[in-house]
């Protein structure tokens, strides 16, 4: 019998395939972006499109804007691994299989990280070729993104481990709103502590002022060990989000049609 | 044909597609540009995805074998199989980690190399990165592990025993590295009896890593903690390194002795035989 990692694999093998095939069908679309732009051109030259569009400074631009369409993407599509199973029929059956509860959540939380996963492979490995097709025509080589993409996936693994929650206990259609009038909640408390606890501004000038400090390299290394310690914490998040999904999962279920 | 020719057929079949789509890359890489620019070097991003397919060539020769010979694709291995074997995953982890850690203080006791002189934030980046960019570097060992740990070692076993399975295993992994260990790759290229001696101390260090890969392999059923633990040999034990010692990339200019007092604390993985020759409890995996 295969389990729900496997049933989660056949229901979700588009979300798959879109990790997969994402970064190197937006790195193609970028480019025929960058044709178009030059389409007409009489003096047009390979070696001189990739020279000025990804070697030189255009390179980082338009390698975040790939990023930025993947990611909204694979954000969009997240949601759908929680609401294709919103049945409360399904869910009660599943409830009431031993561990169903914790087998359910798992399937979820292990094919999100495996679509990620293998984002990251595959955008690691698009950029490295592009980056080989730019080294070939121009002989220049461009930073590699490996960190920034690593970064980027546990930054994607942090936001998740705070929405998933949502999604379990309220579904995927409400959870959202709810996540929403939730951070909407928090900046109003905020907004409310700043105009009405006066030693609460001392704190955010110290704040504002480690910001400026760390954004003028001044904290160069103490950004550093930030950066460092950023995935492990990012992994723990995911953790105690499994378990926090499990533990609201049956209340979610009551949501349910 | 029975099963042990036909086991045997797999093998060759296996050992040709590996060595082809691994060697192929690479000798044209070597024969185009200098070893320690494509491979380690600032010209090393743009050939990533090639030195990426290059080490994958076992799993992806293990997955044609599997097709060519109609073995089937189906593979329990594949599986994480968490439950249980979290112990192997934590082991995979911190002992290639603390081995890494020791091989930093002997170089730097030693005077190997170059005191760090990293600050503390510095230090504790690096440990840090080393903690979290073993398991996500995995990704690039796992083609090696599937091909050599999940395929090759179960094949030899059959056809052999244990013992000769990790040696003759071993070797072939070493000789797999050859056109990257003539050109310099972890022994440099100016010590006496180069490259022979290179290549014959690589099959001996991959005898050695081997043995505690393949025990890893066994006790979980999975090869994910065997690529995590190469993978922190790799590139974790080499961020330790680095809090207690200057890595140059560049090694061809490294003294044979100092590669070798500085690969000697991997010898702790012989002490997995008496573990690794006891079949209790290990869990079946191809």
């Amino acid at each position: 019998m295969q389990g729900t990692v496997y049933k989660e694999l056949v229901q979700n093998r588009f979300f798959l395939l879109c990790g997969l095939f994402l970064p190197p069908l937006v790195y193609i679309a970028v480019i025929l972006i960058g044709l178009i732009l030059h389409f007409g051109e009489t003096d047009f030259s390979w070696e001189g499109f990739f020279s000025e569009f990804l070697a030189d400074g255009a390179m980082f631009p338009s390698k975040l804007l790939i990023l930025l369409i993947s990611y909204s993407g694979m954000r969009l599509l997240s949601a759908s691994v929680f609401s294709q199973d919103e049945s409360k029929r399904k869910s009660l059956l599943m409830a009431a299989v031993p561990d169903g509860t914790a087998r359910q959540i798992y399937g979820k939380y292990v094919i999100l990280f495996m679509a990620y996963a293998l984002f990251f492979v595959s955008a690691g490995f698009t950029d490295s070729f592009m980056n080989w097709i730019v080294f070939c025509l121009t002989g220049k080589t461009t930073p590699s993104m490996l960190n920034l993409l690593a970064l980027i996936l546990f930054a994607q693994l942090f936001l998740r481990s705070i929405e998933i929650p949502f999604y379990v206990r309220y579904s995927a259609r409400i959870g959202k709103y709810v996540l929403i009038i939730l951070m909407i909640l928090i900046m109003l408390a905020m907004l409310f502590v700043m105009l009405y606890v006066p030693s609460f501004g001392n704190i955010l000038t110290v704040i504002w002022d480690w910001y400026n400090r760390l954004l003028n390299g001044e904290l160069a290394e103490e950004s550093v060990f930030l950066i460092s310690v950023f995935p492990p914490v990012s992994i723990a998040a995911y953790l105690i989000s499994y378990r926090i999904s499990c533990k609201l999962w049956l209340k979610g279920v009551a949501n349910y049609e | 044909m029975n099963n042990r020719s036909a086991d045997i057929k797999r093998i060759v079949i296996f050992l040709l597609l590996s060595f082809a789509i691994a060697w192929i890359p690479w000798i044209i890489m070597n024969s185009l540009y200098d070893f320690y620019d494509w491979f380690t070097g600032e010209k090393q991003y743009p050939f990533l995805w090639l030195l990426l397919l290059a080490g994958g060539s076992p799993a992806i020769a293990s997955f044609l074998t599997r097709c060519i010979t109609k073995e089937g694709i189906a593979d329990d291995s594949l599986r994480l199989k968490l439950k249980g074997n979290l112990k192997y995953y934590v082991l995979a982890l911190l002992l290639p980690l603390s081995i890494g850690l020791l091989r930093g203080t002997i170089a730097q006791k030693m005077h190997i190399a170059e005191d760090a002189e990293l600050s503390g934030w510095m230090t504790a980046s690096v440990i840090a990165q080393a903690f979290w960019l073993s398991p996500v570097m995995a990704f690039n060992t796992f083609g090696e592990e599937y091909g050599w740990r999940g395929y090759l070692y179960p094949k030899l076993e059959k056809v052999t025993n244990r013992p000769a399975a990790l040696i003759i295993g071993g070797i072939i992994w070493g000789l797999w590295h050859a056109p990257l260990t003539v050109k310099g790759h972890n022994f440099g290229t100016g010590y006496r009896g180069f490259p022979w001696l290179g290549i014959l101390l690589m099959c001996g260090f991959c005898v050695v890593l081997g043995i505690f890969l393949h025990w890893l392999t066994q006790k979980s059923g999975s090869v994910y903690p065997a690529s995590i633990a190469h993978s922190a040999t790799n590139s974790g034990a080499t961020l330790i390194m680095m809090a207690f010692v200057q890595m140059n990339a560049d090694r061809r200019d490294i003294p044979l002795r100092a590669s070798l007092i500085l690969l000697a604390p991997m010898l702790l993985y012989l002490l997995f035989i008496p573990f690794l020759m006891n079949r209790r409890k290990e869990q079946k995996c191809v």
